[in-house]
């Protein structure tokens, strides 16, 4: 009797770990992810990975982009993602035109493994929607910010 | 007790006999010899007695299977073992499924390793081309202005 006990309170307890796993990672993800899954490899939109050496410069350790020429649909997609991703964001720099973000700068800081992420978007002159997702160490922070906070 | 069986017979055939006297009866003609004038009857009395005695048998034995016979409420107590240990096993299974799902490495995440650009849905990873398309759309982010800047100066005109 009371070894099925402790059988039936250990299953309990690993599952409670298991859904309270889960739901850390489903906050820890990012809606944007979405449009680079969605559109990365489409015709007419441009989309790079880049992580390694090459990004030691920047101090960063992954680098996600896409560009796509201008659609309704990918703008109102990228602005819902937006949206919400931002409310993570402990740093916001952003431009809004007529309710639509024409360029944004949001900073997210990961806590516990001490990675911050940043997502940047603009609306360009040529009717171009670019998307960038970056990841770096604590040391990543002056530089972005002197990059995209300051006038260069 | 000869004079009282000729009147115990009396009221039996008549149909006014208690079991109690019946019994008396039946064991007068089990253990005693009748006279010849009531032999007659010892037959039919030893196999009444010989019934009452089977069928005393018998309701003991119908007695004592009721008292065996499971209700539909209850269960067995290694019926209710087996229930609980095949519950137990069942949350366990479910539990690992779970963690195989969650943790299962096939979806792609946002931090995805590796160095290659998708250019109009062809892929090139040679290591010049993705940074020079790096450097492009690091550039189309770039502020033109300070908006803070602008809109102070139009504000001062």
């Amino acid at each position: 009797m009371r070894t099925k006990k402790r059988y039936t309170l250990l299953s309990a307890l690993f599952l409670m770990l298991l859904l309270c796993n889960a739901a850390a990672q489903a906050q820890e993800n990012l809606m944007i992810e979405s449009i680079f899954e969605k559109y990365g490899k489409q015709k007419g939109a441009t989309m790079v990975v880049f992580s390694g050496e090459a990004l030691k410069s920047y101090r960063l350790d992954m680098y996600r982009s896409i560009t796509v020429e201008y659609d309704k649909t990918i703008l109102d997609d990228i602005q819902r993602c937006l949206e919400r991703d931002k409310k993570q964001a402990r740093q916001i720099k952003e431009v809004v035109n007529d309710g639509i973000i024409t360029s944004g700068y949001y900073q997210l800081p990961e806590e516990k493994s001490q990675i911050n992420r940043y997502i940047l978007f603009k609306i360009g002159s040529d009717g171009t929607l670019t998307l960038i997702y970056m990841e770096g160490g604590p040391d990543s922070e002056a530089l972005i910010n002197k990059m995209f906070i300051r006038r260069k | 007790m000869i004079t009282n069986i000729y009147h115990l017979l009396e009221n039996y055939f008549e149909g006014r006999t208690s079991a109690e006297e019946e019994k008396i009866i039946r064991h007068y003609f089990a253990h005693n010899s009748p006279d010849d004038d009531l032999k007659e009857y010892v037959s039919l009395f030893r196999y009444l007695k010989d019934e009452s005695e089977a069928m005393a048998v018998l309701n003991d034995i119908r007695h004592e299977s009721e008292a065996f016979v499971p209700h539909e409420n209850d269960v067995s107590v290694p019926l209710k073992k087996m229930t609980a240990r095949y519950w137990a096993v069942a949350a366990v299974a479910a539990s690992l499924l779970i963690a195989l799902v969650l943790l299962s490495p096939d979806k792609q995440t946002i931090s995805q390793n590796g160095n290659y650009v998708w250019v109009d849905g062809k892929r090139m990873t040679d290591s010049i081309t993705v940074r020079k398309y790096a450097e492009l759309s690091l550039e189309k982010v770039q502020p033109e202005n300070s908006i803070i800047e602008d809109q102070l100066s139009f504000v001062m005109e």
